[in-house]
């Protein structure tokens, strides 16, 4: 699991680059947001992976040591490729994804952007923040999803692609009935 | 706490609801205000969670002295820990002092707990060691006094960790009576039994903590509804058909699994147990099962199951990706936890054999997240079709009526095409369908006996 880069070399990426970067984010949460799921799909690379790690609450001398510390290996909350991805999409739009009918109403922030030069070359570290705030069907309760997440973005002759997302949640007891949405 | 402080008669404020529910469960019903309720709630902590054997985890999570990890009983947090004597204890985590809680994370090691208000300290036996200033601020505190309360019972069966909170408690074995024969071939099947991966996951549910049980006790006429979106991708072949090759084994009240036929279901190529690789399969060791148990392996092998009173279980193949990742099977045990009424929080923990291939495990860990976790494609529809249980629970409707109750009334009697397997060499009763609800009556009359019982 890489580190998140909290000093990116950010002075080798360009303005122009981070713009693109900061519109491929925002655009990627409206297109969530709108339920347009086949579009934010064609955005992945094929060889896109994301994963959503486990998180438990250790002692700050364990986290001072290894700021991913609370992230445990072997298990997940989710888990994905693009090839399982397509698949949760296809149930989305099989008439028979309870879950996400009604769809959740969704308002992604996307803030707290860094971008820095990885060492593939075209390829991009970028770390952002994600606050999901979530209702569903006819409750007017809510739930607020916090993460940091970790991309990896591809530029290619297509437009930029995510290659791999990893988020680092704030929860450790996931405080929303499920994941049945894209984080 | 349900006592009264005034009056002479102590009356229990749910008596008249149990006495409905003696009577609709003799019916195949259960009235609805079992959910949702803040007295059935408050009286569920005392003599369903207070009372019983618990399970908190797996020896495989403690390994090392001075290991711990926070787990729950009911809505008390407590330390699981392998002592310095090597001993498993289960320890209220509240300090004696003014109950501040010594222990604010999930896992650790330890070899003391301290707490961080007046800096009383116990050894990771949950003895009472020190304080500051000891010779001059606790001359006469005995020490065996103001040790770390401590569950009278800790025991553990394949590795499950389990602790009772009553001073007078039936042995695990004896609670667990005829459900050992499950056990057993869930977990017995390899000496070196199986481990659990990574911490168990959590989230958190709008459910009351029973819709769980209700639901992995043997609720298989759910499957082909709930989650039709499967078959529609392909995940699942043809689930319609699925009722005809399930089994339902209820044993003594409380106790159900379900069992699956895969190779009528899946087809013939299924003919490993569970559809496990030959190089797994291979290495069990069946010489201590007996007839019955081989019969349960041969013919409808078990997937699902609910363990009185919350601890659920599920054995099945999945992949995330049919075209390019090959099937592989999980094992899980889920905890439904208590948090309020219409509120829980599910504990996942995922299980791999000791004996298997890293390779193997990584496939049958990702097969399971991706089938039964808080993204799980099953599991998320469940969350949504279980939240109104509770809500059902306090609606004006069935208070103007006393009436309104829930139906478990499939294979009951006569109503549906349910029947028993009159060759069933194993303890308790089979049935040959998935179309009944045996499971669910099961558990709800082992919940009657416990709430009439102070």
């Amino acid at each position: 699991m890489k580190d998140i880069k909290t000093d990116p070399a950010s002075a080798t990426v360009t303005a122009h680059q981070y713009v693109e970067i900061s519109q491929f984010l925002a655009r990627e949460a409206r297109l969530l947001d709108q339920n347009l799921l086949w579009e934010w799909y064609a955005t992945l690379a094929d060889d896109y992976t994301s994963e959503v790690p486990v998180r438990v609450t250790l002692a700050r001398a364990e986290v001072i040591k290894d700021s991913l510390a609370e992230f445990k290996t072997g298990v997940h909350h989710a888990n994905d490729t693009k090839g399982s991805t397509r698949i949760r999409i296809e149930r989305l739009f099989s008439g028979y994804a309870w879950t996400e009918d009604p769809s959740s109403r969704t308002v992604r922030s996307i803030g707290s952007i860094e971008v820095a030069n990885s060492n593939n070359e075209n390829e991009f570290d970028v770390s952002s923040a994600l606050l999901l705030y979530r209702e569903r069907g006819l409750e007017p309760d809510h739930q607020f999803i916090s993460a940091n997440r970790h991309d990896v973005i591809r530029s290619t002759s297509e437009g930029l692609r995510l290659v791999r997302r990893t988020v680092y949640m704030a929860h450790t007891i996931v405080n929303t009935p499920n994941l049945g949405l894209f984080l | 706490m349900l006592t009264n402080v005034t009056g002479p008669i102590l009356e229990d404020p749910l008596a008249d609801l149990l006495k409905r529910c003696e009577k609709e469960i003799a019916q195949g019903m259960m009235p609805v205000q079992i959910f949702g309720n803040d007295a059935v709630f408050e009286a569920e902590m005392e003599r369903v969670f207070a009372r019983t054997w618990m399970f908190l985890g797996h020896e495989s999570e403690i390994p090392n002295i001075g290991d711990y990890v926070l787990r729950r009983i009911g809505l008390d947090p407590v330390i699981v820990v392998r002592g310095d004597d090597g001993k498993v204890r289960v320890l209220s985590n509240y300090c004696r002092h003014r109950g501040t809680e010594l222990c604010q994370v999930d896992q650790g090691n330890a070899v003391n707990f301290t707490c961080p208000y007046h800096g009383w300290i116990y050894k990771n036996t949950g003895e009472w060691q020190s304080a500051p200033k000891v010779s001059r601020a606790y001359r006469e505190l005995d020490p065996k006094e103001w040790g770390m309360f401590e569950a009278p019972h800790v025991d553990a069966i394949h590795g499950l960790i389990y602790a009772n909170l009553a001073a007078d408690a039936p042995t695990l074995r004896d609670f667990l009576g005829e459900c050992v024969w499950f056990l057993d071939l869930i977990f017995g099947l390899h000496p070196k039994g199986m481990r659990v991966v990574g911490p168990p996951t959590r989230w958190r549910m709008r459910s009351d903590w029973k819709s769980g049980p209700d639901n992995f006790v043997g609720d298989n006429y759910h499957v082909d509804t709930t989650h039709y979106s499967m078959d529609v991708i392909g995940a699942l072949p043809d689930s319609k058909k699925m009722v005809d090759f399930v089994y339902q084994y209820d044993v003594a009240d409380g106790f159900s699994f379900t069992g699956h036929n895969f190779a009528k279901w899946f087809g013939p190529s299924w003919d490993t147990p569970w559809g496990y690789p030959k190089e797994l399969s291979d290495q069990f060791d069946y010489s201590n099962l007996d007839e019955g148990q081989m019969s349960v392996l041969e013919k409808s092998i078990l997937v699902t199951g609910n363990m009185w009173p919350n601890l659920s279980f599920i054995r099945f193949p999945g992949t995330p990706d049919p075209v390019s990742v090959p099937p592989a099977t999980y094992t899980q045990l889920r905890q439904f936890q208590p948090i309020a009424p219409g509120l829980m929080d599910i504990w996942v923990w995922q299980f791999a054999w000791e004996c298997e291939s890293p390779e193997y495990t990584e496939l049958s860990i990702s097969a399971g997240t991706n089938a039964f976790s808080s993204s799980g494609l099953f599991e998320q529809d469940d969350t949504v079709v279980w939240e109104g249980f509770s809500r059902v629970g306090s609606s004006l409707f069935p208070a103007r009526t006393d009436d309104m109750a829930m139906n478990f009334q499939l294979g009951f009697e006569g109503m549906s095409d349910n029947p028993p397997d009159p060759d069933w060499k194993g303890p308790g009763t089979a049935r040959m369908t998935g179309i009944g609800e045996s499971g669910h009556r099961n558990f709800y009359r082992r919940w009657i006996s416990e709430m009439k019982s102070k």
